[in-house]
């Protein structure tokens, strides 16, 4: 294993089983996550994103299985763990921040209570004063003013954002190595999410720690990410460093994604959409997932997955335009980019 | 000043107070006052609470305001008796779309019903022929085909829900189509594919959009005017571009500041201006900064205008 990941997944399947036969929810994700960085996930719903992170997790739910692959966290494995080991990497080695700050809260148990309560399970030697210390500390940590009159309080006595701190600040109880943030902002006011993410940056450098961060806000990527990678039915499609893929993305859906957003069409009528709609995973389709909705599709789109073609030392993208054989095609991003930049 | 002929709404000084037990009561709108032309695009941009759907809400006579009139096409829908007089009107001109499609949609009927009952109840077509080939028309018009009639919301994805919304709404040619984040729950990719339809129709259809969004740059890309409410209160409107390009009031900037934007060498330079909305509280008037761009400003500062 390489020193300078934190995290390394090879080839991950995951298949959901159903009344209606099996659907394929990530399909063979290789993607390793450095050390110290922020690598952002981005994809549209359903395209598997959460259901990568919950494997990470071991929480998947139990109609979902594991069918091949290897997750390894300082050179094992984690599906070889037990689940009293899981427990214990959870939180000390992964921790997890998801998009609703509320369902992760309990609406029952003091804010105070509910941080100590994590950071009770990690440091089994400290006494009552030292876990209110560290709670404190926490609370201080993710922002939350007048840490010692809030220790009392209850979620819904908070506003989005301050419960989204109060997540952070347990998921950062145990000095996690990596931290897993699903959409975190999204549920948030632009103003409000502009802090919390400048907060986990300011967090993410100062404990040098390695996030695995999910979303579909291509904005907020722009503002957060070092690397990027792209997922669409399961797949990762494209992945590189964040200004290869704002700048030279090669894959026809990540040109799709950038060339639908409203910040690159100026003019009205300039905003492209992507036609049609993402497909079924019940069984996936044959070749490439995203050749129906590719303008620039070949045949041989339809019958065969393209392997990852690299573009650089860093930047790979799976699909047949990389091809020796396949015709020229100019990024129609590329243009529209240009002006944008030039104006 | 807008010609007045060419106005549709025209909206005086509206308040409208929650109670909040006997005795409390809470403003979610503060004295806003904002005109809609016939045939443009006017959005309404803010924070979650800023109270942008109940100016919406009262709009559409689902709140009843608390102070402050609301003309539509010269008739006052504040009061009861006109609102009465012309009932069938206002119900067939004015259209909404909500934000959570699933929910604003009956789960027990079927696509074709869900689209055709406000036609049927204002009887627009005698024949039922007439009325099954235009839903058709209406629905071929969202991009959703002939084998979608029979389905009901559940068994469609957010983005097909989504257009079925809108389709009911266009199907009245309504002449004013009152859309409150009628995009916030779906995909990058769909709801480019939302708002295109949105700029389609409104072009073919020719009515007026009040348009409510918290993704400004989708507001900046669709919107010919944009109103910016904090608080309660409307602290800036005028075209989308002056506003965009040259905001004045604090909060305005404050919020552009925050809109991440898709550009990673440009975002992480960018740093975000923050803006204590406590002063907001205090009452201030409306100035006229340039031709067409308003301003909220603080009555303290009234003898430093700009």
């Amino acid at each position: 294993m390489n020193k300078q990941y934190a995290l390394e997944i090879n080839n991950l399947s995951v298949s959901f089983f159903t009344a209606d036969g099996e659907t394929e929810a990530v399909r063979d994700v290789s993607l390793s996550l450095r050390q110290g960085e922020v690598l952002a996930l981005v994809g549209e719903s359903g395209c598997g994103k959460s259901v990568f992170c919950k494997a990470i997790m071991g929480l998947l739910s139990k109609d979902a299985r594991i069918k091949s692959g290897e997750i390894l966290k300082d050179d094992r494995d984690i599906r070889t763990l037990s689940e009293r080991e899981m427990q214990l990497l959870r939180g000390s080695g992964i921790s997890m921040i998801f998009q609703d700050p509320l369902t992760s809260l309990n609406p029952t148990m003091t804010i105070g209570r509910q941080i100590a309560e994590a950071v009770k399970l990690h440091n089994r030697e400290l006494n009552r004063q030292q876990i209110k210390a560290k709670v404190l500390e926490l609370l201080e940590l993710v922002g939350i003013p007048d840490a010692e009159s809030r220790y009392d309080s209850y979620p819904y006595h908070f506003s989005g954002g301050m419960r989204q701190r109060c997540v952070m600040a347990i998921a950062l109880a145990a000095d996690p190595q990596i931290l897993i943030a699903d959409e975190p902002t999204t549920a948030l006011d632009v103003t409000i999410q502009a802090e919390i993410l400048n907060l986990l940056k300011e967090i993410q450098k100062k404990r040098n720690m390695s996030i695995l961060f999910v979303t579909h806000d291509l904005g907020v990527v722009a503002k957060i990410a070092d690397r990027v990678a792209v997922m669409y039915a399961g797949k990762i499609v494209e992945y590189g460093m964040a200004e290869e893929i704002f700048y030279d993305a090669r894959h026809p859906y990540t040109w799709g994604l950038l060339s639908a957003l409203p910040y690159y069409a100026r003019a009205k009528g300039e905003l492209q959409a992507i036609p049609g709609f993402p497909p079924h995973l019940t069984p996936p389709p044959k070749g490439d997932a995203f050749a129906v909705r590719n303008p620039y599709a070949m045949e041989i789109d339809y019958e065969e997955m393209p392997p990852f073609f690299p573009v650089s030392e860093t930047h790979f993208a799976a699909t047949w335009l990389l091809d020796e054989h396949a015709p020229e095609v100019v990024s129609p991003f590329r243009e529209i980019s240009k002006r944008r930049c030039g104006a | 000043m807008m010609e007045n002929k060419d106005i549709l709404v025209d909206v005086q000084g509206l308040t409208h107070q929650f109670p909040m037990g006997k005795k409390k009561s809470i403003k979610a709108v503060h004295h806003v006052s904002f005109q809609i032309r016939r045939d443009e695009i006017f959005s309404l941009v803010g924070e979650s609470g800023s109270g942008k759907s109940t100016v919406a809400r009262c709009l559409m006579n689902i709140y009843e305001p608390t102070e402050g009139t609301i003309r539509y096409d010269g008739i006052n829908l504040c009061d009861k008796k006109e609102r009465e007089q012309h009932k069938t009107r206002l119900q067939r001109e004015r259209q909404i779309i909500f934000q959570d499609s699933a929910s604003a949609l009956n789960q027990r009927m079927k696509t074709k019903d869900i689209v055709a009952e406000p036609l049927r109840i204002q009887h627009i077509f005698s024949e039922k022929e007439e009325l099954d080939q235009y839903v058709r028309q209406q629905l071929e018009m969202v991009g959703l085909e002939e084998n979608y009639l029979n389905r009901r919301p559940s068994e469609l994805s957010g983005g097909q829900r989504q257009r079925i919304a809108i389709a009911r709404a266009f199907g009245m040619k309504p002449r004013l189509l009152v859309a409150d984040e009628p995009i916030a729950s779906l995909d990058v990719s769909i709801q480019a594919q939302v708002i295109k339809l949105f700029q389609h129709l409104q072009e073919e259809h020719d009515c007026a959009i009040l348009f409510i969004a918290h993704d400004l740059s989708m507001v900046r890309y669709l919107s010919d005017r944009v109103g910016v409410m904090c608080k309660g209160h409307l602290v800036e409107m005028g075209e989308t571009e002056k506003i965009f390009q040259n905001p004045l009031h604090s909060y305005t900037k404050s919020l552009l500041s925050a809109i991440p934007v898709p550009d990673p060498a440009l975002e992480k330079k960018r740093s975000s201006v923050t803006y204590d909305a406590a002063s907001i509280w205090n009452t201030g008037i409306m100035v006229e900064a340039e031709e067409g761009h308003w301003v909220m400003q603080e009555e303290a500062d009234h003898e430093n205008l700009i």
